[in-house]
């Protein structure tokens, strides 16, 4: 390739990004513009124009896509503004669609990753789709999409019937799961056979059923914490953070090591249910850990003193 | 360089990018190609690179600010601009405006 060869790539790469109706009179003008460039180039440094001086001059005139940019602005097809929403929808839509795409038989874990990978591109696509018609539709109508006030909540603010409310879920729960058997066949007036829901020895053996139980006890002492307070605060929201961390892995651990129920049929039926469970618990806690890092406080820098 | 050796070239450079267009404008009152305006520019203490310029003049005539023709007479085919009947009235418009803004600028430096 010599010097003319290389204004003829650059100008060819240039003119590709552009309108068909813009491209072949910006590429002869470019051109023209490119090689009487290179000319005044040589004459000052008193040699031919060659390979190396034409490469230098185009690298510091700029990328070819840049270039083209300031002659034709394209479409863009998410406005740069709406970066952050796409970056949390499209990560949060993963973390659904892993969680929803469990392995139903030993396996078939190619099988689950093909239609996860598959669901997670279809998922993608539907954001592009919706976050481009959003830009088209305020590429028309710049007043659609207008911002209304709203009042601005209060996050750690705790109700104090809502806080009881939750701890004597959570000692439901802890009832529950320590005696399921009796709890149901109770529930259920004798229609469920205890015997269905009767823990192997394995699990309940101190190493597995017991752990969970104390986590489960510790939330019920959590959310009572916070009635007495009013409120949660820094300690008792990181707190929360951890329990229920510690529940979705201890769930998940259930799920995943060893039989749970003595019933094949109860095995068969709920262990999904509780690998299910522990994922969305997961993402419960990555929803809380975000919002406990994305929180607004407003409050000066701590390096800049407020003006006395 | 140092922080605020680099600081000072950036906000320069938007200082200039702000006076660009009428820059431009003031030497195409006569008929100038893309490479003889930047060299009457440079010459003229207002130095602008191709890549900057040369869009720019398209971008100008789409606004139908500038005015061009083709010229491939010569050795090398030139695309010659000049200032439309619009495009005057737009510079004289922006050269009172820019004139008023020293004004002002003056006074608040002082």
């Amino acid at each position: 390739m010599d010097a003319n060869d290389v204004i003829d790539s650059y100008v060819h790469d240039v003119a590709r990004l552009l309108p068909l109706g813009k491209r072949n009179d910006v590429a002869f003008e470019l051109r023209a513009l490119l090689m009487d460039d290179l000319r005044a180039r040589a004459e000052a440094e008193g040699r031919p124009p060659d390979f190396d001086m034409a490469v230098q001059m185009l690298r510091a005139f700029g990328r070819p896509s840049r270039t083209a940019v300031r002659y034709y602005r394209p479409f863009t097809i998410i406005e740069p503004s709406d970066t952050w929403s796409f970056l949390v929808a499209t990560v949060a839509g993963g973390a659904v669609i892993s969680l929803l795409a469990s392995p139903r038989a030993p396996g078939t874990y190619n099988e689950m990753a093909q239609q996860a990978t598959a669901a997670f591109l279809g998922w993608l696509g539907a954001l592009v789709v919706l976050f481009g018609l959003k830009n088209v539709i305020l590429r028309h109508r710049p007043d659609a999409f207008r911002w209304t006030p709203r009042p601005v909540r209060d996050a750690d603010r705790a109700s104090r019937v809502g806080g009881v409310g939750l701890a004597l879920l959570w000692s439901a729960l802890l009832v529950l799961y320590w005696a399921p058997g009796r709890t149901v066949e109770t529930l259920s007036g004798g229609r469920v056979a205890a015997e269905t829901l009767t823990y192997t020895d394995s699990f309940t053996s101190p190493w597995r059923m017991p752990w969970l139980a104390a986590v489960l006890i510790a939330a019920i002492g959590l959310h009572l914490t916070v009635v007495v307070q009013g409120r949660w605060r820094s300690g008792t929201r990181w707190v929360r953070m951890a329990l229920t961390l510690l529940i979705g892995v201890q769930l998940g651990w259930h799920a995943r090591y060893g039989s749970i129920f003595q019933d094949p049929h109860t095995e068969r039926l709920l262990t999904p249910a509780i690998a299910a469970a522990s994922g969305l618990i997961m993402i419960v806690c990555g929803i809380q850990l975000y919002r406990e890092y994305s929180r607004i406080r407003p409050a000066p820098a701590a390096d800049h003193d407020l003006a006395p | 360089m140092s922080s605020d050796d680099a600081v000072f070239v950036k906000l320069e450079a938007e200082l200039r990018r702000g006076v660009l267009v009428l820059a431009v404008l003031s030497r195409l009152r006569t008929r100038e190609y893309g490479y003889s305006l930047r060299q009457a520019l440079a010459a003229g203490g207002m130095p602008i690179e191709e890549g900057t310029l040369y869009p720019l003049l398209r971008r100008l005539e789409t606004q139908g600010v500038l005015d061009s023709s083709w010229n491939t007479d010569g050795a090398s085919p030139r695309r010659y601009y000049w200032l439309s009947k619009g495009g005057t009235r737009l510079y004289q418009a922006m050269s009172e405006s820019w004139r008023r803004q020293v004004g002002v600028l003056d006074t608040l430096l002082d």
